[in-house]
């Protein structure tokens, strides 16, 4: 048959043939080859993980204390006293989970406070559902943080508590700060948004042309997760058939895989959003950056960032392409406090929590700024 | 799996010494894996290799049909094309087929959806690879790229096949899923008017026919065929006095013409997406034989060619999100198809109106009611909380006593009548 073809093609200048018999030759060995090299780096993967049973994140023993409807609030176990005397509640944001902050035992950031010496509580806002629709940023604000303070002010039988926010939960933390500023001692707020007139990041490009009334109507009330998660997919199209091809050269390596496994649970452990609250975020923050001009109203609360002079730690990522960094560094501007420290990580929104740099010197820079102020 | 035999090379070895077909060489050599692969005990992988090994078959004769074809069609002009189409099913049909026992006795495992991806990127990353690969077997070749060089490259390039690898890369329907989605609309559609049809005497049937062919057509007319559907059966609709039926049907035809719109919105976002993954190709291509011209020593490796497209690409992709065109459209295509799922929804509550089912519209009623309830009991709880913690800070204050969190605690928990400590 080969034969035939070459009489055939002997029209042609007969090295032009053997050249592209050459070619063509090569070109089966190498595809072959890679098709064999995947096919066995997949069924090594298959293999690897396969026997993966689990992947724990958010290892670190804690309690629950207190519970308001899927709302919980969490302390985690000392074996030793604190030796800051304030407790610290961290917010975290109602989109992807808390988890970020004790992603596993050597790459987290609850640990190493624990280690310095806080007393830690967190707050799991729990999965939205259909019914939780008409919850709104009063809600999440005035109603369930509020609650988790009086809580620890209640327990610990004092007036001021340590707050930290991250993400959307700084946002929120800074809210409640200006709306309550007689139960915060200090404020730390991680990677979050508070001037909203830059339009770099996801949902600054989706407020601009979404209906979010019409699509959080039309889904039942609620923002579903997934959704947000291909918006996220978008700010960096690449991402994943990066790792996803990268990942079959790691399976060797226990730790690292350990390690991908652990984030990849985390990132597809995307809650959906209450409707009420998210249209509110949506159109008052995203859309008319009403908190920085002190328009906001929150439930009876007229939201003035001037109430806010307790100290504050501010802490943003310079390569942040979620929350880029001109959200968050103004917010010396807007607030009234006189002791205001502005952070610069080195590195991207999730590795403020996950980074080596975050372990070795951002835990340890809050905790010691924390401990100035106790 | 053991470190298996370079299974090219022995099939090659075997056919030379052994005077065996390419089949009978093949056979052995996964027979022999299977045996040096060691299967555990456990019932799972013992079926796992038996499904390989099955689907490894399934490829071998795959592979010998793409050798077949690029015999066949062997031409310098005819390029590879029908060749990497054989490469190309083997693949998917062996990444199928190889997903089937994971999904079987792992689902339940924490990884399971990991090894999904991994398994539908390494599809992506293979095609990347007979998209890169003989381009870069004639760049690598260690001569100067001819002036005409791009030019040749881009035409020997399946355009149809780079846009499936961008659909898949950076999302969107591809042209089957495309297909199948207007099919299962016009099935659907046409299966709920035919019920509705039978309550309505068979007045509706012709206008019912002009369905599917309307939307088949929908992609050529783009816009003028939008809301067509509604104005030509409005005429009917006018006849229907007002019930259940008609107000079914109204959603249907809301539904077909939101279908409709959302299909050429989805198509003209796919296009854009397309237009700007054609121009990162052009842009890799155009680089990579600049490199070549001032290093013809420089051997230009696959994961080299991918990196310098995924760094070309992604600004790209990212600049096209963010501009208005594709901003707009993607939020008329989000929008329509939310609107498709609340119209749908609407519809199965007509439907299932004679039934003691209550309905998520009452059930959001009933949600408004709970949610406004508990804000009051919320605010009642915060107001007590704050009432307690002052006679305690006032009591602390007048005669100092050593710090009582349970007891505060439980106080708390029997003036709320629930527990709420669980410390």
């Amino acid at each position: 048959m080969l034969d035939g073809k070459i009489c055939n093609l002997m029209k042609e200048p007969i090295n032009k043939v053997l050249n592209t018999k050459y070619m063509i030759q090569q070109q089966i060995l190498s595809l072959a080859d890679k098709y064999q090299e995947r096919t066995e780096k997949l069924a090594k993967s298959y293999h690897i993980l396969s026997e993966i049973k689990e992947i724990d994140v958010g290892t670190t023993p804690k309690d629950l204390v207190w519970k308001d409807g899927k709302i919980s609030l969490f302390r985690y176990k000392r074996s030793t006293p604190a030796t800051i005397k304030t407790p610290l509640l961290i917010c975290y944001a109602l989109v992807n989970k808390q988890d970020m902050m004790d992603l596993q035992p050597d790459r987290s950031v609850i640990r190493k406070f624990l280690d310095l010496g806080l007393d830690v509580y967190i707050i799991d806002w729990g999965y939205v559902t259909r019914a939780d629709r008409y919850t709104s940023m009063d809600d999440y604000i005035n109603g369930y943080l509020n609650g988790c303070v009086e809580y620890i002010r209640r327990t610990h039988q004092i007036e001021k508590i340590n707050l930290l926010g991250v993400c959307q939960g700084g946002t929120f933390s800074v809210i409640y700060s200006a709306i309550h500023p007689e139960k915060i001692k200090n404020l730390v707020v991680m990677v979050a948004p508070i001037d909203f007139s830059n339009k770099e990041g996801l949902l600054f490009q989706w407020s601009t042309y979404l209906n979010v009334d019409e699509i959080i109507e039309n889904n039942g009330g609620i923002m579903p997760g997934e959704l947000l998660n291909v918006g996220f997919d978008m700010l960096k199209p690449m991402s994943k058939l990066r790792k996803y091809t990268s990942v079959v050269d790691m399976m060797d390596d226990e730790d690292k895989l350990m390690n991908f496994l652990r984030m990849e649970k985390w990132v597809a452990n995307s809650p959906d959003q209450a409707g009420e609250c998210f249209k509110q975020f949506i159109k008052d923050l995203y859309q008319e950056n009403k908190l920085i001009k002190n328009e906001l109203v929150v439930g009876n609360h007229k939201v003035n960032m001037k109430n806010i002079t307790m100290p504050i730690l501010n802490i943003y990522a310079e390569a942040d392409h979620l929350v880029p960094p001109p959200c968050s560094i103004p917010l010396d501007k807007f607030v009234a406090s006189k002791d205001i420290q502005t952070y610069k990580f080195p590195g991207g929104h999730i590795g403020v929590f996950v980074g080596a740099r975050s372990q070795k010197e951002l835990a340890p820079t809050i905790v010691n700024w924390l401990k100035e102020r106790d | 799996m053991n470190k298996p035999y370079n299974f090219f090379e022995y099939w090659m070895k075997d056919l030379k010494e052994q005077n065996k077909t390419p089949m009978q060489a093949y056979q052995e050599f996964m027979q022999n894996m299977l045996k040096s692969s060691q299967p555990k005990e456990e019932a799972g992988s013992q079926e796992f290799f038996q499904e390989m090994m099955k689907t490894q078959m399934e490829m071998g004769k795959m592979w010998f049909q793409g050798v077949q074809t690029m015999l066949e069609n062997f031409a310098p002009q005819k390029k590879e094309a029908s060749m990497f189409d054989s490469w190309s099913k083997m693949y998917s049909a062996w990444n199928s087929q190889f997903g089937k026992p994971f999904t079987g006795q792992a689902s339940r495992n924490d990884a399971a959806e990991t090894f999904k991806n991994i398994m539908t990127f390494s599809q992506n990353y293979m095609q990347l690879y007979q998209l890169f690969q003989p381009i870069l077997e004639q760049l690598n070749m260690g001569k100067k790229p001819k002036k005409n060089a791009f030019q040749e490259f881009w035409e020997s390039i399946s355009l149809e096949k780079y846009n499936e690898i961008a659909s898949q890369v950076f999302g969107g329907l591809t042209p089957e899923q495309s297909e199948n989605f207007l099919q299962q609309i016009a099935s659907f559609s046409q299966k709920l008017l035919d019920d509705l049809n039978k309550q309505t005497g068979g007045t509706l049937t012709k206008a019912i026919e002009s369905v599917p062919d309307l939307m088949h057509n929908l992609q050529a007319t783009q816009y003028q065929a939008f809301g067509k559907l509604q104005k030509s059966i409005n005429p009917f609709l006018k006849m229907i006095p007002d019930s259940k039926e008609k107000q079914l049907l109204e959603l249907n035809i809301q539904l077909q013409d939101d279908y409709a719109f959302y299909y050429i919105k989805s198509n003209e976002m796919q296009s854009l997406v397309q237009k700007t993954a054609q121009k990162a190709l052009e842009q890799t291509l155009k680089e990579l034989i600049e490199k070549v011209k001032n290093q013809p020593e420089h051997i230009i490796t696959f994961e080299e060619a991918t990196n310098l497209w995924m760094d070309i690409a992604e600004p790209m992709m990212i600049e096209l999100y963010r501009s208005e065109p594709f901003g707009k459209l993607q939020a008329e295509a989000l929008a329509t198809s939310t609107a498709i799922k609340n119209r749908f929804e609407k519809q199965m509550e007509l439907l299932l109106e004679p039934l003691p089912i209550a309905p998520r519209s009452e059930i959001d009623e009933l949600n408004a009611i709970i949610h406004e309830l508990r804000r009051k009991v919320r605010a009642l709880e915060n107001e007590l909380s704050r009432q307690q913690l002052n006679q305690a800070l006032q009591s602390k204050e007048a005669k100092p006593t050593p710090k009582n969190e349970e007891a505060i605690a439980e106080n708390q928990s029997k003036s709320r009548g629930r527990p709420k400590k669980t410390q």
